[in-house]
This record gives C-alpha cells, sequence and structure tokens, in this order.
C-alpha cells in the first residue's frame, strides 16, 4: 500500500491539529526579519549554548492584520522588536499546509522577555567592559577649553540632528562652530559595523569632540547601544565622546562608556554652549584680574617713585645746605685768618728788630766802648795806623778827632 | 696763581681747604699772602655762585614731579 504525497501531508496536517491545537509560546532568536506586502516574515533560530551552532530553524509570518493589531497594541516596541538578532517570545500557531509545508503563524509577542534578556545581556557587557578597564577611558579625556569642531556620528534623517544642529547655530552667544557628518544607522543591526566603520573615518587632529545623537526612540530601538562592540569602539575613540541618543529613563551601555552623556540631541547643544561661555568669563574674569593687578603695580610705582622724588630733593637741599653752612665758615673765617697772618709776621718784624738792636754798636758805646774809624773805615788793629794818620774816634754821643804820635 | 679751565666744586673747594689750612699753619709767605687771600676769597664766590644755581635748578626739578 502507499500514499499520495498529498495524503500523507493530510495526514501529517491532521495529526498536527489534533496535537498542537493552540497556540504554543516559543522562544527563539530572529535571524531574518522581512517585510512584504505588509506581511512580516520571519527566520527563526536558536543557537547553541555557547551561541555559535545553529540547533533549530523554522520559518514564522505574522499576517498583515495581526501586524496591525501588534503595532496598536505595542506601538513603537513592536518595530523594535522585530530586529534581526533580537531575542523573542512569540505565541505561535502551528500550520501545515499540503502545498507549502510547515509555518508558523504569529499570534502575540511579550515585549518584557526581550527586555529581560537585553538586561541580562546588557548586564554581561557592562561587566565584560568594566573587566577591560572601558567604562572610564573616554571620561580620562579632558574636553578642550573650546569646543568648536564637532564630528557628529549621527544618521542624516535622524530627528534629533535638526535640533542639535540649530541649537549650536543660533546659539545667542554667537560662538562659531564646525560640523562634519560621519552618517551612521542609528537604528537596526548595521549600528555596530557603521559605528565602527567612521570612527576609523574620524581624524583626532580635525575636531575637539565626537557626538553620537538621535532623536527619541522606543526602548528596545536603543538595544543596539548596549552592545558590547559598540561599546568598545567608542570607549577607546580618539577623541572625548558626547552622547545624546534620546532617551528619559534608562541609561544604554554607551552612556556609561562616553565622556559625557546627556538625553537629547538639544542638551548635547546646550552642554557645548554652556561649556564654552564657562572658558570664556574665565577669560574675562582673568582679565579683570589681570587689569586690576596692572593698576596695583602702578600705583605702587607710582608711589614709590613720588617717595624718591621727595628723598632726593631733601637729600639734595641738605647737602646743599651742608656745603653753604661750610662756605660760611670758611669765608667768614677767612678775614681772621689773613689778619692773624699778617699780625704774627709783624710780631716777628719786631723781634728781628729788637735783635738787631741789641746785636748793634749802640749797646758797645754805652758800656764805654768806642769805635776808632780812619777815613770813615773801621780800624780793628792799631798798627794798622801811622804817626801823623788822622783818626775819629766815636763815642755813644759824640765823635773826637786826634792824630797818631 | 693760574685760572683752572674747567673748575670744578669739588676742586674748588679742596683747593680753598688747602688755602685754610695753609693759612691756619701759617706756612705762607707774605710775598705770596695778598695773592692767596684773592684767591680764596675767588674760590669761596665761586662756590656760593654754584650752590645758587643748583639750589635754583633743584628747586624747578622737583615743583613739576610732587604735584
Amino acid at each position: 500500500m502507499s500514499y499520495s504525497l498529498f495524503e500523507l501531508n493530510e495526514f501529517i496536517r491532521q495529526v498536527l491539529a489534533l496535537n498542537l491545537s493552540d497556540g504554543l509560546w516559543v522562544r527563539c532568536e530572529l535571524a531574518q526579519v522581512k517585510h512584504s506586502r505588509g506581511h512580516c516574515y520571519l527566520d527563526l533560530v536558536q543557537k547553541s549554548e555557547n551561541g555559535e551552532a545553529v540547533i533549530a530553524q523554522g520559518n514564522a509570518v505574522i499576517w498583515a492584520k495581526k501586524l496591525r493589531t501588534l503595532r496598536q497594541k505595542l506601538g513603537l516596541e513592536s518595530d523594535a522588536l522585530l530586529q534581526e538578532g533580537m531575542e523573542v517570545l512569540i505565541l505561535v500557531n502551528v500550520e501545515f499546509h499540503e502545498r507549502f509545508g510547515l509555518k508558523l503563524i504569529v499570534a502575540d509577542f511579550d515585549p518584557s522577555y526581550t527586555l529581560g534578556k537585553l538586561a541580562t545581556k546588557r548586564r554581561e557587557t557592562l561587566m565584560q567592559l568594566q573587566k577591560e578597564g572601558l567604562l572610564e577611558k573616554n571620561k580620562k579625556f579632558a574636553l578642550p577649553a573650546v569646543v568648536q569642531r564637532i564630528a557628529i556620528l549621527s544618521s542624516e534623517n535622524a530627528a534629533g540632528l535638526k535640533d542639535f544642529l540649530n541649537e549650536l547655530s543660533g546659539n545667542d552667544f554667537g560662538y562659531a562652530f564646525s560640523f562634519h557628518l560621519f552618517p551612521v544607522a542609528m537604528q537596526g543591526v548595521k549600528v555596530s559595523a557603521e559605528i565602527a566603520k567612521e570612527l576609523k573615518n574620524i581624524d583626532a587632529g580635525l575636531y575637539d569632540v565626537i557626538v553620537i545623537i538621535r532623536g527619541g526612540g522606543s526602548k528596545l530601538d536603543l538595544a543596539a547601544f548596549d552592545e558590547y562592540e559598540i561599546c568598545k569602539n567608542l570607549s577607546q575613540a580618539s577623541l572625548p565622546v558626547i552622547a545624546g541618543i534620546g532617551h528619559e529613563v534608562d541609561e544604554t551601555v554607551l552612556d556609561q562608556v562616553v565622556h559625557t552623556s546627556l538625553k537629547t540631541p538639544t542638551a548635547v547643544a546646550g552642554f557645548i554652549i554652556h561649556h564654552n561661555l564657562r572658558f570664556e568669563s574665565q577669560i574675562m574674569q582673568l582679565g579683570t584680574e589681570v587689569q586690576s593687578s596692572a593698576n596695583l603695580l602702578l600705583n605702587d610705582q607710582k608711589l614709590m617713585l613720588q617717595q624718591l622724588f621727595q628723598s632726593v630733593a631733601q637729600q639734595s637741599d641738605s647737602e646743599l645746605q651742608r656745603q653753604k653752612m661750610m662756605l660760611g665758615f670758611i669765608s667768614k673765617e677767612l678775614p681772621s685768618l689773613l689778619k692773624t697772618n699778617i699780625t704774627s709776621e709783624l710780631t716777628r718784624l719786631d723781634m728781628l728788630e729788637k735783635s738787631v738792636l741789641f746785636l748793634g754798636p749802640d749797646m758797645t758805646l754805652r758800656r764805654g766802648f768806642s769805635i776808632t774809624q780812619k777815613d770813615g773805615k773801621t780800624i780793628d788793629n792799631g798798627s794798622k795806623l801811622k804817626p801823623g794818620d788822622e783818626i775819629e774816634t766815636i763815642f755813644l754821643n759824640n765823635k773826637v778827632t786826634s792824630i797818631v804820635k | 696763581m693760574k685760572k683752572k679751565k674747567e673748575l670744578s666744586y669739588d676742586s674748588a673747594l679742596a683747593e680753598l681747604q688747602e688755602l685754610v689750612g695753609q693759612l691756619q699753619e701759617e706756612v705762607i709767605s707774605m710775598d705770596d699772602l695778598s695773592e692767596k687771600a684773592k684767591r680764596a676769597a675767588e674760590l669761596v664766590k665761586f662756590c656760593q655762585d654754584k650752590l645758587r644755581k643748583t639750589e635754583e635748578e633743584l628747586k624747578g626739578l622737583f615743583e613739576d614731579s610732587t604735584t
């Protein structure tokens, strides 16, 4: 006995329908997600414990109508959840069609399962980064005193990019900025690889900071920023990284590895402006200090100079007075000194006169001696005279003439 | 005594002091006394003039800067 293929497939369908009549909750990973004509086709896999080998595989579909219902129910999360690489818990009905084979029809999914998985993965990533010392690495950069040249990692059509550029360009202080956008996907599976690639294109010498920004999105959208690779690459960037990836509640791992993390792109812009403003006010403060120090110094010098002037004036004056006094003294003394000199000369003359008198012939004559002269010449020896010579004998008061015999 | 070309206050004063010293010690010959007295008077006048002039100059110098 044999069966036609249809009969076999019909039998399989009946067996399945009997045994798997209700929906089943299934845990798996989304290997591929494709949208077509409003339907969503999923390739499901289960990997081995070490995460390498695929140990189970299957196909699932979310029909367009169901997809709309789910979107209404879960909002943005539904699209964020339906991404390649997501671990999901889905409610499926197992269907077997004689011609198209086995297919899992998705009836619902549980985002909290995915979030839980992500949270676990996130903790592991954090621990790994911490172990490698990468959580603090980017924070060790000092922001330049002025941030003006900005490398932007964002998607060209990211909601926050325009806000960011507007906020910076229209700042109240007239600070100039230059921007360079390094376009990267900000959601989905490409985020990690594109950021890794663009980070390499950023020349550290040309920019002050790297800014990574995007507008708001669902919590699951942010899952990309919990990935180990992306966080590792950003932590090892050659410039300080400022993040504003649009979230209100939870921080992603990325927020913890970057230099500065802020909630929104607008907040990042505000932070940069404020940073520059602080520098400017410091400069102005320093300017004021320089001015007042200079004034102080100038006044000190003025005072000192004035004192020096006064002291020079006083010293010169007193020296002048001293010289005057000395000169006055000398000129006053001069006449009397001259007089003294003349007087003592007179005294000496007087004494000389007396000596002359004392040693002269008068004193001898007075004592009874006389002087004998012949023809006006004094005769000091009698043998010089001959008889008949006429001589003169001089006494004190008169003289006598006589003839030698 | 010859008159020097550029007489300074210091050298004038030194000469004057030497003259006074000589007068005090009475070592000047009478022949020179009158001439030396004249020289002394001349030196006194020179020094006085110099001091007066200096005084005038100083007055002008510090009037401006101390105001």
